[in-house]
């Protein structure tokens, strides 16, 4: 389906979520009927550190016009100590995409635990309202038109 | 004493000593103004090793790997090198001989007029203006890991410059200026991957830019993919990132790699307190972290 259509976009989000926190409340929200965007596109990881920064430009890159990062309040990670270093990663990579001009409400980080299904939902409307404001993300993405006619 | 006499005295004593197997230093290039590092290995062959204000290159890239007893000539950015080094276990300290240099800066050929300078290179005669950007933001303090120390004091006489003073000017500009800026950089890149093969903290033995499965790097010549490797080369290397230079220098097509890194090094210093360069001991920022770090912007 063409996306790139003004009247059809859809803003695309990309949800990196933690096993442990982040995932559960989703499944929380889903299990309790609550209705939020489908423009969400939920990855699972093991931990919220596992989220190499290299993922969310990967993830722009590959078409995203909005990626968010979620996990476990600092303090509950189920390894520990994950989130506090992921905690470090997100904050400077939010600070490099700022610098290079990349428009900020794209990249977002959460706290959210298993019983946060409301905030979760709260988190996916106030990001694709944002992003459906600003419009598709044309900074970074590959063209895959492109590609295919190099190909 | 001359410094390239001192520094050739002192070397031929290590290896007569047999403290060092093998000394890394510098040599006379091939073109008048230049040099190129040099791997002694005979006690016979200290006199090819030289130190003026054109000794740019980053030595402790060739510490990589298991070393015999090695010795190192080091300028303030080899030594503040060294350190990330030590920091990430890429060198075994038994096996380091380092001789540091009091480093008076060097020298950017496209910044001095070479014709007009005197044929003989002594130390300092070049005054500050020609100095490359990151010897003038120089704080001169050696970081105390080294074994010997041979030239004279170096008295900084000139004003302090804020080394800070080009990101301040681009945070000024706006997000599409910026932008603008950095794609405009970043679309002259030919992807030859100097910046990565030249960096001292760019040890790892399988890369993420060479790794076919997964692909994280396309080769496709498309400005996105020269953003998305760039930009991925910083997050690497933030943290870690002693401001040699030398992404900058080798890079074919001039993209100002330190406009982008230093952006980093600031932030980390603002929120973290962390200086990279200083201390062996310490952790590096992203690998380390504490319960009361600032978290702005996370909710």
């Amino acid at each position: 389906m063409d996306n790139n259509n003004q009247q059809t976009w859809e803003p695309k989000i990309y949800a990196f979520l933690c096993n442990w926190c982040s995932y559960e409340g989703a499944d929380l929200a889903g299990g309790g009927r609550r209705i939020y965007p489908a423009n969400v596109r939920i990855i699972r990881v093991p931990c919220s550190g596992r989220i190499d920064p290299v993922f969310i430009l990967k993830s722009f890159e590959r078409g995203a016009d909005g990626v968010l990062v979620s996990g476990c309040h600092p303090g509950d990670c189920h390894y520990t100590e994950g989130n506090y270093f992921a905690r470090r990663k997100f904050v400077l990579v939010k600070k490099l995409l700022e610098y290079v001009g990349i428009e900020p409400e794209r990249f977002q980080a959460r706290w959210i635990s298993a019983s946060e299904a409301i905030k979760f939902v709260e988190t996916v409307k106030e990001m694709t309202e944002n992003i459906r404001k600003l419009g598709p993300n044309t900074k970074l993405v590959k063209n895959i038109k492109e590609e295919i006619t190099c190909q | 004493m001359d410094i390239n006499s001192e520094l050739q005295k002192k070397v031929y004593k290590l290896f007569e000593e047999g403290t060092i197997k093998r000394f890394i230093g510098y040599e006379k290039g091939s073109l008048p103004y230049k040099t190129r590092p040099c791997i002694i290995t005979k006690k016979e062959d200290v006199n090819r090793l030289i130190f003026d204000q054109f000794c740019v290159n980053n030595l402790s890239i060739y510490l990589r790997g298991d070393l015999e007893k090695t010795g190192i000539l080091a300028n303030m950015c080899t030594l503040k090198s060294i350190v990330a080094l030590l920091q990430g276990n890429q060198v075994k300290p038994e096996n380091l001989y380092i001789l540091a240099v009091n480093c008076p800066g060097m020298v950017d050929p496209d910044k001095a007029e070479l014709s007009s300078l005197p044929a003989q290179t002594k130390l300092m005669p070049f005054g500050y203006k020609n100095l490359y950007d990151k010897c003038k933001a120089c704080h001169h303090e050696l970081p105390k890991i080294y074994q010997d120390l041979i030239g004279e004091e170096i008295s900084v006489a000139c004003e302090p410059v804020d080394e800070y003073a080009f990101i301040k000017d681009m945070e000024k500009l706006t997000q599409d200026e910026r932008w603008k800026f950095w794609e405009k950089q970043f679309s002259k890149c030919i992807r030859c991957y100097a910046c990565r093969n030249v960096c001292p903290i760019c040890y790892c033995k399988e890369c993420m830019v060479d790794k076919a499965n997964p692909q994280w790097v396309s080769k496709l010549n498309q400005s996105s993919t020269n953003e998305y490797y760039n930009l991925m080369r910083v997050i690497h290397v933030m943290g870690r990132c002693t401001d040699c230079g030398e992404c900058e220098r080798v890079c074919p097509v001039k993209i100002p790699y330190r406009k982008l890194i230093k952006k980093m090094e600031k932030e980390i210093k603002e929120l973290y307190g962390y200086v990279p360069g200083k201390d062996p001991k310490e952790l590096p920022p992203l690998s380390t972290f504490k319960e009361e770090d600032p978290e702005k912007g996370i909710k």
